[in-house]
């Protein structure tokens, strides 16, 4: 099946006769997306299922309720960008897609398939990968031994050939730190290696932690506050890192920022939480447009030039 | 029947013993976030302190006011030369410091009162006492009435009192304790000081029943067992842990130990602990924490 | 119910991995030094220093790995060591003809076992708590050897001498034989150990240690890496227990692998540094020659009429203050105080590749 006949509803109407209960919705705003954009294809695998889904999240921790009803469907190869005041949920609605915190209802799906039981390290070997807003890196570790260890999912070798050093083992090791090396001089990270990760200024250490989940090469990258802490210069490296992420690898990004200008830059679509619920979803010129975000912000919202991150 | 009732009541009261001696940890616990291996050997060094000095003619009150003051001097001193240069350091880094402060205690008592066992007689008698058709001795009755009267103590002192609420914002969040200025070198002194009370009264009773050896310290590993069972927080959980260790180990090892040898007392507590780490980790009455990620 | 996840007291801050190169010039000073005894032969040098030195590094590396490296706290060691003795004994006894190393590895290997089952507990609980279990294990174990006299072959005092060190043709009972056999199996297992830890494994325990949700987070399994480390550990501390009773103490008892063994142990691997695989051998060195020199100093300055139990408190003491010293001043220990001391020294010797600098 291919994407060009399929702009008009009538033709999509009876394809979805044709096909039954099979929605095409997404279909048809990936092949808009990527025909308005005049991008190729390799940005965006046409696969059926989202890539992340989840539908009537509620969370209380106590009494308190943390997340009201929160669905969100994000496709694969979007990138999606996840604002809202302080205490708005979103780190904890980042946690509930990372399988850290269990909802109290409703469903989390990774490719269609429900994860809402998952342990964490399940859900992140099925291809959805988190950082941290308070920093995840392993202090006790070099910034290269951080980066290696975030090729744990691709180690074949098993712990006897590392135990004895045999040949399948010494290859593996050589490449995933090609690997590691690459992606640290990709983020310009690569003095710093042999350096323990505890050394490192804050921004740098945010990178790090950047290059470690880039190493895992996942599929989905839930991304808490990836820039906090940064001047302006080392935000647009990041960025630009991020973007390249979504672009070579057709990743699929969620992202938590504060700086709205980067934020609006980098993503096809701006989710905005307020007080637990979702009260937008959309084009984020379309979004930044609307009363209610701009009411949630209290006042504070117009603005082009970068938010100070809270 | 009434064999297995006196070998539970009897147990029960051992326990309250362990009780004591957990509270003191709890105290610590509370107010430091660690658990004080020291306290063993400072109830041997307490203990010891007490048993030479009357042996030396000190009158009893003396004698306790004396330890009681070394003890605060030892507070003092561990306060500005272990915690407070391991204030932020982990867990696990603050326990293997106060290992290496218990073999400290354990070495001085040594050189300054020597090795030999020592009697030491408080006044309580120790006689079988009929009660409800059991007999109970009267030394572990009175003991019970002292950790209960310690036990009292400390909740009005802690629930009660200024002091008892700064203990207790320490405990909760040092950081916020301190911007509202409370001296959290003083409120740990104090702490670590009460907790030396305990020892000392503990180390007291333990020291007239068994006699005051260096197995002394060794009570401090059975009241890990307690402390896990009952909750590193709550003094309540803590005696009734240790009611429910004294009295399984007694238990056990009188009904256990013809079918699987003697000397299950040597272990039975660990083992209670360990199976209640798997089935409830936070203890009886302990507090699981929210962490925010 | 939403997921809520108990307090962690287990972030540690411990030892940076020592990832730079240095192997020639450590290995060509290891090599001399581990050949120079044959060279002078002394009988004492051999059986009352070196494989007591020996061994308590390997067990210091066998805590290493459960504490150091994966960061859970373990006060039961030497319940691990007479785990691997009295099993290394009972493989010798009812497979005859089996090589002593294969013993030995067997050895390990129930211990290894035993490790696993007494670390399922760290599935459940993190940091501190889990001192209960290696605790349980430390004081079960050993009645359990005692009371049950198959495992010292109906032996009543449950004290068995052990036979004589052969392997194959080679007569190794002599001091130096021991030496060389304790020699050989300490550097294999360590050499062994050394590959795991700077591989994929150690960099997992690391994560578990430092920080076990973004461990997760990238895909480790914390509770499959924990029981591993448990079992690493307790084969490494298993074959220590073996070398212990057959070429050091010559007799196979559980008395030796007591809670004070099990701090001993604790404590070498506090001093030498936690996470490092060069100060297992400096901590136990030591732990070895401290009350050796304790003798000799009290003997020179106070003459022939020093109690013995004096000097044995003196050194508590000492190890005490050592402890809380090394914690305050130096927590990598022993090993990054000699690394300072010899860059400073030897900085125009190799150009070693930037370790872990402070």
């Amino acid at each position: 099946m291919t994407t060009d006949h399929l702009s008009s509803n009538e033709t999509s109407l009876s394809l979805t006769a044709m096909l039954g209960n099979v929605s095409l919705a997404p279909l048809l705003d990936m092949a808009e997306l990527a025909v308005a954009e005049g991008e190729t294809v390799a940005r965006a695998r046409v696969d059926f299922p989202a890539a992340l889904a989840v539908e009537g999240i509620h969370l209380c921790f106590g009494g308190l309720s943390v997340l009201s009803d929160v669905s969100l469907t994000v496709e694969r190869g979007e990138t999606v960008g996840l604002i809202g005041p302080n205490g708005a949920g979103k780190s904890s609605l980042l946690n509930v897609m990372s399988g850290f915190y269990r909802p109290d209802k409703g469903k989390v799906l990774i490719d269609g398939r429900t994860a809402g039981g998952l342990a964490p390290h399940r859900t992140a070997r099925a291809g959805v990968v988190r950082t941290f807003q308070n920093l995840g890196l392993f202090q006790g570790m070099s910034v290269l031994d951080n980066v290696l260890a975030g090729r744990t999912l691709h180690i074949r070798a098993g712990w006897p050939h590392y135990l004895l050093r045999l040949p399948a083992a010494r290859k593996e090791e050589r490449v995933n730190r090609e690997r590691a090396m690459e992606i640290l001089t990709l983020l310009g990270l690569d003095p710093y290696a042999d350096q323990r990760a505890a050394t490192l200024p804050y921004g740098a250490q945010k990178r790090v932690e950047l290059a470690r989940a880039l190493a895992m090469e996942p599929a989905t990258l839930l991304l808490d506050e990836p820039l906090a802490g940064m001047n302006p210069a080392e935000k647009a490296e990041m960025a630009e890192a991020i973007r390249a992420a979504n672009r070579r690898h057709g990743t699929t990004i969620i992202l938590i920022e504060h700086d709205v200008g980067i934020v609006m830059g980098l993503s096809d679509r701006l989710v905005v939480l307020d007080r637990g619920r979702k009260i937008a979803d959309g084009p984020p010129a379309d979004v930044a447009a609307m009363p209610e975000v701009m009411a949630a912000y209290l006042g504070t919202a117009r603005n082009t030039a970068g938010k100070k991150a809270a | 029947m009434s064999f297995f009732l006196n070998v539970l009541v009897g147990g029960a009261l051992a326990g309250v013993m362990y009780a004591l001696v957990a509270i003191g940890f709890v105290l610590i616990y509370r107010a430091s976030g660690v658990f004080n291996f020291a306290q063993g050997t400072m109830i041997l060094f307490a203990a010891l302190t007490f048993a030479n000095l009357v042996e030396m003619g000190a009158p009893m009150l003396l004698a306790f006011l004396v330890t009681f003051a070394l003890l605060i001097g030892s507070a003092f001193l561990t306060e500005r030369l272990v915690l407070r240069p391991l204030a932020n350091r982990s867990v696990i880094t603050l326990f293997l410091a106060t290992l290496g402060l218990s073999y400290i205690f354990e070495g001085v008592a040594q050189i300054a009162w020597g090795t030999q066992v020592h009697s030491l007689d408080i006044g309580l008698p120790d006689e079988p006492v009929d009660l409800f058709g059991l007999s109970i001795s009267s030394f572990d009755l009175a003991a019970t009435a002292i950790a209960a009267l310690l036990v009292v103590g400390l909740a009005l002192l802690t629930g009660r009192t200024g002091l008892g609420l700064a203990l207790r914002a320490v405990a909760a969040d040092p950081l916020a304790a301190l911007s509202i200025g409370i001296r959290q070198e003083r409120v740990t002194v104090i702490a670590w000081s009460l907790a030396g009370f305990v020892a000392l009264v503990a180390g007291l009773l333990w020291g007239a029943r068994s006699g005051v050896q260096f197995s002394l310290a060794l009570i401090v590993l059975k009241a890990l067992p307690v402390l896990i069972i009952g909750g590193f927080t709550s003094v309540g959980g803590v005696i009734v842990a240790g009611i429910v260790v004294g009295a399984g180990e007694k238990l056990a090892e009188i009904f256990l130990g013809p079918v699987i040898g003697s000397g299950i007392e040597n272990w039975f507590a660990y083992v209670l602990a360990l199976l209640f780490l798997m089935i409830r980790p936070t203890g009886l009455f302990g507090q699981r924490d929210l962490a925010r990620i | 119910m939403a997921a809520i996840l108990p307090s962690d007291p287990a972030a540690t801050q411990v030892a940076p991995v020592r990832t730079g190169r240095r192997w020639p010039l450590w290995l060509l000073a290891l090599f001399t030094v581990a050949l120079l005894p044959f060279a002078i032969g002394s009988d004492y040098l051999f059986s009352a220093i070196l494989v007591p030195l020996l061994i308590l590094s390997l067990a210091g590396l066998g805590l290493n790995v459960l504490t150091g490296y994966a960061g859970q706290l373990s006060l039961g060691s030497a319940a691990f060591m007479a785990v691997g003795a009295f099993a290394t004994y009972n493989l010798q006894l009812r497979l005859p003809g089996l090589p002593m190393p294969l013993a030995m590895a067997g050895g390990g290997i129930v211990a290894a076992g035993t490790g696993l089952v007494f670390g399922l507990p760290s599935l459940r609980v993190k940091g501190f708590y889990l001192i209960a279990s290696t605790l349980a294990a430390q004081f079960f174990i050993p009645w359990l050897l005692s009371q049950y006299s198959w495992f010292s072959n109906g032996n009543d005092s449950g004290v068995v001498t052990a036979p004589p060190l052969k392997l194959g043709l080679l007569d190794l009972d002599s001091p130096a034989g021991r030496y060389a056999l304790t020699l050989t199996i300490v550097a294999l297992v360590t050499w062994g150990a050394s590959n795991l830890v700077r591989g994929p494994a150690g960099r997992a325990w690391i994560a578990v240690r430092d920080m076990d949700l973004a461990a997760a987070a990238i895909g480790i399994a914390p509770g499959r890496a924990k029981l591993f480390a448990f079992a690493v550990s307790s084969f490494i501390l298993g074959v220590a227990g073996g070398l212990w009773a057959f070429t050091y103490l010559g007799t196979v008892e559980p008395a030796g692998f007591d809670l004070d063994r099990s701090f001993q142990i604790l404590f070498i691997v506090i001093i030498g540094g936690l996470g490092s695989i060069r100060g297992n051998f400096l901590g136990a060195a030591f732990i070895v020659l401290l009350p050796v020199g304790l003798s000799i100093a009290a003997g020179v300055l106070a003459g022939s009429q020093v109690d013995p139990a004096l000097i044995e408190n003196i050194q508590k003491v000492i190890f005490g203050i050592l402890i809380i010293f090394f914690l305050i001043v130096e927590p990598d220990g022993l090993t990054t105080l000699v690394d300072r001391a010899l860059r400073t020294q030897f900085r125009w010797i190799g150009s070693r590749k930037s370790g872990n600098q402070e």
